[in-house]
């Protein structure tokens, strides 16, 4: 099904469906609007102005004559999905005698103007709060609505799956023997509901509930939102369903669904406890991913470069095959691309014309993109291990943070005089270097060859000291290693010549020769700190003249 | 970046001076451009020399390796002077 065309619902003669599917985004939802003989109704109205307008407009065509119901069906009531319609109420924009129907918590947080359960605050939106028609009862409550407010006859039922799970199912009568039946589906809210209409199947946010980002706004609820999954794909397999018409982005295939809904069950019960996606989170991980976006321009520009660095002199010395293979071993030019796309939305937040939460959402969808290709990529034999190691971090450390997942840190007793002893040898070792007795195979060859190039000595021209000696610290060895050998690698692009390290117990200072404030400047050291401190250690800038900074450690 | 080496090959440029003072970040895109430059002149005999790198910018090339590829000076002065004195 495709935006902006009229289709005729199947299971369900006489009626029409003419969809509004939009790029998938956080400030407004697909739309759909349904023409069924005598009523017309509007599945998920939105929030975007010029939308809500093109809808009321085909209302008006619709309506004729002005006899027609016409019924609002919330699937949920997050402002993205309803925000149009709650401004325009009692506007002279809304046709007269319109009815809206959302799930019974849905309709009290729209009707007490609930910031939180609405999204509104994370969107810094208002709007005026909201009596709604017709409340669907709440299964998580059991509160019927109140004496009065139901308008049409409705009922609430239950249904047993071959699983032993209970649906809580309701059926709206449409007139002239249709109906449509709304199925509770809570968890990414407490009031989502699916709506059927014939064979087809409106999802709302169901299907990416779980998705980085979604996942954990105020109202979500983990075992709910397995039961509704668990459920969801019963009834796409039992009640006919051939499409599912979702929330945001394009339709999907019953079969696709369920394959998506069976990932998303493995991935909730995996979940442990998470953190609430409110306005303080969406501000942390917003600066996150500015922060972030930082370091991945740099990271991901610095081994694209010594890509083709390496393919250069392989070139240069008449290896154009072998120079291919390690020029096509990373798709640089669409992380390129996708980097290039978020630099400019990052443009417009800061021009005012983003919000905090599309920035995450931006940032998610990027790294998401860039990590199946990082990941894929085989690059261990010809890049530095920190480099790789720091930058592939750097992503998964992100989505679980935008996921609101506690972070893999695993704490373990270290003797910090040799670990640091460590991270110093491995930054200044040259790789294997067996290029003299693979002379008789050309193949082995090629690659020792290409090592021997791809070895950039970015330490050779400084000095290092280690001094002191360090006590038993308890940190996490490999982020602490990825997070020293990154500013390792700050320190060697500058113009430093000398780094003078010293431990003293659990302490490590880190002097320099040289004024590193605009290369180490205030983003770069929240990062560090940031890095350092899921590392189990503290980093705190002493002087930015002659850049000295203190690295404290947890004692055991 | 493409088109203004493309632009100053087609001039007939055997010397060219970047002057990188306005630029502060560079992608894997822009440091493509920059070897695809470098080949063609190599290949025409002439002389490439970039200046004023802004300390991002000076980064990356130092960690990825560009610094040992290209000639790279502090200022468009010194640019100059490697220019009319041939280094290679």
């Amino acid at each position: 099904m495709k935006d902006h065309a009229w289709y005729d619902v199947p299971g369900a003669p006489g009626v029409r469906i003419f969809p509004f599917i939009r790029k998938p985004d956080v400030v407004c939802c697909n739309s759909y609007i349904i023409k069924a003989p005598g009523h017309i109704m509007v599945i998920d109205p939105g929030a975007d102005q010029t939308q809500m307008e093109e809808i009321l407009r085909m209302l008006r065509d619709l309506s004729g004559d002005g006899m027609e119901r016409v019924t609002f069906f919330l699937t949920h009531c997050h402002v993205d999905h309803c925000y149009a319609l709650m401004k325009g109420i009692g506007t002279s924009m809304m046709p007269d005698g319109v009815i809206m129907l959302a799930q019974a918590e849905g309709a009290k947080a729209l009707r007490e103007y609930d910031e939180d359960v609405t999204q509104a605050r994370v969107m810094g939106w208002d709007f005026p709060p909201v009596e709604l028609q017709v409340e669907l009862r709440s299964l998580l409550t059991g509160d019927m609505p109140d004496e009065g407010k139901v308008v049409q006859s409705t009922q609430m039922q239950e249904m047993g799956t071959a699983e032993g799970m209970k649906i809580g199912y309701q059926r709206i009568p449409l007139g002239e023997g249709l109906e449509m039946v709304a199925y509770h589906t809570p968890g990414h809210s407490p009031d989502s509901v699916c709506y059927r209409l014939g064979r087809l199947m409106f999802t709302g946010d169901l299907l990416f509930a779980t998705d980085p980002g979604i996942m954990g706004s105020v109202g979500w609820d983990r075992d709910a939102m397995e039961s509704s999954i668990r459920n969801a794909s019963w009834l796409l397999e039992h009640e006919g369903i051939e499409l599912c018409l979702p929330g945001h982005g394009y339709c999907v295939e019953t079969a696709k669904a369920r394959t998506m809904l069976e990932r998303m069950l493995k991935e909730v019960r995996n979940i442990g406890a998470i953190k609430t996606k409110d306005a303080e989170r969406i501000r942390f991980t917003s600066n996150y991913a500015l922060d972030m976006l930082e370091e991945a321009n740099e990271n991901f520009s610095v081994i694209a470069g010594r890509l083709y660095y390496l393919a250069y002199h392989l070139e240069d010395l008449e290896e154009g095959s072998e120079a291919r293979k390690y020029l096509d071993m990373l798709e640089h030019d669409r992380i390129d691309e996708m980097l290039t796309s978020f630099n400019r939305f990052v443009e417009e937040f800061h021009a005012g014309r983003k919000l905090q939460l599309q920035v995450t959402m931006k940032a998610v969808q990027t790294m998401n993109s860039i990590n199946a290709i990082f990941k894929g990529s085989d690059l261990e034999a010809v890049m530095d291990r920190s480099l790789i190691s720091g930058t592939s971090r750097l992503l998964k450390d992100f989505m679980n943070a935008v996921k609101g997942i506690e972070l893999d840190v695993v704490h373990e007793e270290r003797d910090l005089r040799s670990l640091v002893q460590e991270i110093v040898e491995d930054q200044t070792a040259r790789p294997e270097d067996d290029i003299m007795d693979c002379l008789d195979d050309p193949e082995r060859y090629a690659s020792a060859l290409a090592r021997r190039i791809a070895h950039i000595p970015v330490f050779d021209d400084i000095e290092l000291h280690l001094e002191g000696d360090g006590a038993t610290t308890m940190l996490d060895p490999k982020r602490f290693q990825d997070s020293l050998s990154g500013l390792f690698l700050d320190l060697a692009g500058s113009d430093v010549k000398k780094i003078v390290l010293r431990l003293d117990g659990t302490s490590l200072e880190i002097g320099t020769d040289v004024d590193l404030s605009s290369t180490v400047g205030e983003k770069k050291v929240r990062a560090l700190s940031r890095r350092f401190e899921l590392a189990g250690a503290k980093l705190s800038v002493i002087d930015g003249a002659h850049w000295h900074c203190r690295i404290e450690c947890d004692r055991p | 970046m493409d088109d203004a080496f493309r632009q100053a090959f087609s001039d007939g440029a055997l010397s060219l001076l970047v002057d990188m003072s306005r630029v502060e970040y560079i992608s894997s895109g822009g440091l493509r451009s920059f070897l695809l430059g470098f080949k063609e002149i190599k290949k025409k005999e002439g002389k490439m020399v970039l200046c004023a790198l802004s300390p991002s910018v000076s980064k990356v090339f130092k960690l990825s390796g560009f610094n040992t590829i290209f000639d790279i000076v502090p200022g468009r002065e010194d640019a100059l002077v490697k220019l009319r004195l041939g280094s290679p």
